[in-house]
C-alpha cells in the first residue's frame, strides 16, 4: 500500500475513488475581438454574471457554514468591483484595445504577482482568491457555465487537483465529492478555511499528486495526518471506517465545545514544532495550549540564536492568529537533555563554573525547566527577547515549566520586564504569563501562584509521576503511573478551584486531557481549557457536548471520594457502558 | 486636505476582513481618501490596494482626506485603526488570558 504524504488542512477521513482534475486544458477559443465598446460590454456582462454567482455561493455558504465563512465571498464581491481589478481590466480594454479575455488575464496575473511578492504568508495567499475570481470571469466571458466546471465527478469521488479555490470547495456536492487532495495550497487559505467549516477532508502539498494518483484508484484521505493511502487493504479500510465514525460528527467543526447547559471549554492543541501549527488548525483547535520550545534546543551542538527563535515563534503566532498561542519556555534537562549543555560553550561558561548540567541518576528531580532557565540567565533572556519580539505577530502568552513557588515566577516576571524595557517597543500590550502546575509543591501552593500568574496550566504527566513517585519513562513502574489516581485528581481539582477563585484561567495540558472518558471530570472542575494532541480534539469535543456541567460536577465529587485509581476508572467506564 | 498619522492596533493589521470593513467605512464619505504607508499609497475604497500595503499591527500609516467631509472621515477612520475593529470576541479567538 502506497502512502503519499502531504499536509492536513481540514481534518476528517474520506475513502473514495480518485478523480483527477488536470490543469485547465487549453482555454476554449475566444470569439474574435470586437471593437473597444463591444469588448467593454462583454466584460460588463461577465462581471455581472460573476457577481451574481458569487452572491449565490455566499448565500449557500452562509446556510451551510455560517456568517464568518460567507464573509469570504462578500470580500470576493468587493474584490471583483475593486479599482485594481475591474478598474484595471476596463483600462486595458478601453485604453489599449485588448480583447476582454486578454485584459482579464493580464490584470489578474499582474495583481496576483504583486500579492505573491508580499512578505506575509497570509497576504500572499490572497493571490489564490484573485486567480479564483479571474478564472470565473474568463469562464463567463467564454460562455462556459459554472456547473460544467464543477460537476460530473461522480459519486464517492476524491478530487485530486494541482490546487483548489474557495469557490470550488464551496461548490462541491458533498453527497458526491468526499475529499480533496492538492499539490499546492496553504493551510490558512480561504479554500482550507472553507473546507474546515464545511467538514470536507483536505490534504494539501502532496507532491506530484496528479501524476502519482490515477483516476479510479481507491484512496483514503486523512485530513488530520495529511496522509493519502493508495489502494488500502480491507483491514486498513475497516480501521479507517471506525475512525471516521468518531471523527465525522466533530471534525472540521470549528464550533466550540459547549455542555448541554452552556458551559464552554476551550479545546486547544499541544504542539512541538512550527509544522504542527497546521495540524492544530486542521483539527479545529481554538488555541495552542502549549507550544513546547524544546525542538529549538535539542539535537544540536549550540543553543539557538535569538534570530532563529524569533523566526520560529513569529511563524507559529502568525499561522494561528488571532488564536492565542501559549509558548512554554525551554523545558530542557530532565529526560530531555540538550547535548550542547554538556559542551563548553560561551553561554554556559559565562554563567557557570561547571561544564555539565546533567544531574546524574535522577534527572526528573534535577536542574530542569525554569530552574535551568534561571540558572542560565543569558539563555533565558535570549529566549524572552525572541518571544517579546515575536509577540506583535499574533496572540502570545508565555508559560513557565517546573515551577515550585512564587519566587520563580517573580524572577521570571522581573526578567521579562527588563527585556521589555531593553526592546523599547511601544504599543506592545501586556503578555499573559502562566505557570505550569506539575510539581506537587505548585499544586499545593496553587492559590498563591494564581495570584502572581495570569493563568495556570496543569501538566498532568509530570504531576502524576511526582505525586505517585513513578518515573514515566520506566516500564517497571508503569502500573503506578495513573493520571486518574484520586491523589492526582484531588490535587488537580484543588488547583482548578484555586485558579477559579482568583478569577484566573485553569487549563489542563497533559495526556489525560485527550481522554474523552476523563472529560466530564474536568468539566465538573470548571476547567476553562483542555489542551491536547490535535487529532484528539474531535472526540473530546463530542464527549463534552453530551454532558451537563451540574451532572459532571456530581460525577466529579463521586470520583474524588475514590480510594484508588481502579475505582475512578470503573466509575467512568460504567457511564459509557450505559 | 486633512491628514493624520496613526499606529495600527488591530491585531491582524489591514488584512482581508479588516481591509474590507475599512474600505466599506471609507465608502460612506464623499471625500477622496488615501492611506499612505512609507512611499506606498492606497485608495481607501480599494480593498486590494489596502491589502497590498501589508500594514500590520504596530505599523504607522497616514490617512489623508480631501473633500467636504474630510475632517469627519479622517477622525472616524483613524479611530477605527486604533481599535480591534475585527475582533470576533469569543473565548478562544479572543485575547485572554493577558
Amino acid at each position: 500500500m502506497l502512502v503519499l504524504k502531504g499536509t492536513g488542512a481540514s481534518a476528517g477521513i474520506a475513502a473514495g475513488r480518485v478523480v483527477v482534475r488536470a490543469a485547465d486544458a487549453a482555454p476554449p477559443a475566444e470569439p474574435p475581438p470586437g471593437d473597444r465598446q463591444q469588448e467593454a460590454a462583454r466584460f460588463a456582462a461577465a462581471l455581472a454574471d460573476s457577481k451574481r454567482q458569487v452572491t449565490e455561493i455566499a448565500q449557500a455558504v452562509r446556510r451551510q457554514a455560517g456568517e464568518r465563512e460567507a464573509q469570504i465571498f462578500a470580500a470576493h464581491l468587493a474584490m471583483l468591483e475593486d479599482p485594481l481589478l475591474a478598474g484595471a481590466i476596463r483600462a486595458y480594454i478601453e485604453r489599449e484595445g485588448l480583447a476582454a479575455g486578454q485584459a482579464v488575464e493580464r490584470a489578474v496575473a499582474e495583481l496576483a504577482a504583486r500579492f505573491l511578492a508580499l512578505p506575509d504568508a497570509l497576504l500572499r495567499s490572497r493571490a489564490d482568491d484573485i486567480r479564483d475570481l479571474g478564472a470565473r470571469l474568463l469562464r463567463n466571458l467564454r460562455g462556459r457555465a459554472d456547473a460544467a466546471h464543477a460537476a460530473g465527478h461522480g459519486a464517492g469521488a476524491i478530487l485530486c487537483a494541482q490546487d483548489t479555490t474557495p469557490s470550488e470547495i464551496a461548490s462541491l456536492d458533498r453527497e458526491q465529492e468526499l475529499g480533496v487532495v492538492t499539490e499546492r495550497g496553504a493551510v490558512n487559505s480561504h479554500a482550507a478555511i472553507l473546507a474546515r467549516a464545511l467538514g470536507i477532508p483536505l490534504v494539501i502539498g502532496v507532491q506530484d499528486a496528479c501524476h502519482r494518483l490515477r483516476a479510479g484508484e481507491m484512496v483514503i484521505v486523512d485530513g488530520a495526518s495529511g496522509e493519502v493511502l493508495v489502494e488500502p487493504d480491507q483491514e486498513t479500510l475497516a480501521r479507517y471506517a471506525g475512525w471516521r465514525q468518531t471523527c465525522t460528527a466533530a471534525a472540521g467543526d470549528d464550533s466550540p465545545a459547549v455542555t448541554l447547559d452552556g458551559f464552554r471549554v476551550e479545546l486547544a492543541a499541544n504542539i512541538g514544532s512550527v509544522k504542527e501549527a497546521a495540524a492544530a488548525l486542521a483539527a479545529g483547535a481554538e488555541a495552542v495550549g502549549v507550544l513546547r520550545t524544546e525542538f529549538l534546543f535539542l539535537d544540536r551542538t549550540a543553543p539557538p540564536s535569538e534570530e532563529e527563535q524569533f523566526q520560529a515563534y513569529a511563524a507559529v503566532l502568525r499561522a494561528l492568529a488571532p488564536r492565542r498561542v501559549v509558548i512554554r519556555t525551554a523545558d530542557i534537562g530532565g529526560d530531555k537533555e540538550a547535548a550542547w549543555l554538556a559542551l563548553p560553550s560561551p553561554q554556559c561558561e559565562l554563567r557557570t563554573p561547571h561544564s555539565t548540567f546533567r544531574t546524574g541518576e535522577n534527572p526528573a528531580l534535577g536542574l530542569r525547566g525554569i530552574r535551568l532557565s534561571l540558572r542560565l540567565e543569558e539563555m533565558f533572556r535570549t529566549q524572552l527577547r525572541a518571544l517579546l519580539r515575536a509577540a506583535p505577530f499574533g496572540n502570545l502568552a508565555i508559560l513557565l515549566p517546573m515551577v515550585c513557588d512564587v519566587s520563580e515566577v517573580r524572577r521570571a516576571r522581573e526578567l521579562i520586564a527588563r527585556v521589555h524595557a531593553e526592546l523599547q517597543r511601544s504599543g506592545l500590550g501586556p503578555i499573559g504569563l502562566g505557570v505550569m502546575v506539575e510539581t506537587p509543591a505548585a499544586a499545593v501552593l496553587a492559590a498563591e501562584l494564581a495570584e502572581q500568574a495570569d493563568f495556570l496550566s496543569i501538566g498532568t504527566n509530570d504531576l502524576t509521576q511526582y505525586v505517585l513517585a513513578a518515573d514515566r519513562t520506566d516500564q517497571a513502574v508503569a502500573e503506578w503511573y495513573q493520571p486518574l489516581h484520586p491523589a492526582v485528581l484531588r490535587l488537580v481539582a484543588a488547583t482548578v478551584e484555586a485558579a477559579n477563585r482568583a478569577g484566573k484561567w485553569a487549563a489542563i495540558c497533559g495526556e489525560v486531557a485527550a481522554d474523552p472518558l476523563a472529560a466530564p471530570l474536568f468539566v465538573g472542575m470548571g476547567v476553562r481549557e483542555l489542551s491536547m494532541t490535535p487529532a484528539s480534539i474531535p472526540a473530546v469535543k463530542q464527549a463534552i457536548r453530551r454532558w451537563r456541567k451540574a451532572d459532571a460536577a456530581s460525577l466529579l465529587s463521586e470520583a474524588l471520594k475514590s480510594k484508588e485509581a481502579a475505582e475512578v476508572v470503573e466509575l467512568l467506564s460504567r457511564l459509557t457502558a450505559d | 486636505m486633512v491628514s493624520r498619522t496613526v499606529t495600527i492596533l488591530n491585531r491582524t493589521g489591514l488584512h482581508a476582513r479588516p481591509a474590507a470593513i475599512f474600505a466599506q467605512a471609507a465608502g460612506r464619505f464623499s471625500a477622496t481618501i488615501r492611506v499612505l504607508k512609507g512611499s506606498q499609497q492606497a485608495d481607501a475604497r480599494s480593498v486590494l490596494a489596502l491589502m497590498l500595503l501589508a500594514a500590520g499591527q504596530g505599523m504607522e500609516v497616514t490617512i489623508e482626506a480631501d473633500g467636504e467631509d474630510e475632517e469627519a472621515a479622517v477622525t472616524a477612520l483613524a479611530a477605527m485603526l486604533k481599535t480591534d475593529f475585527d475582533q470576533d470576541d469569543t473565548i478562544g479567538a479572543g485575547r485572554s488570558p493577558s
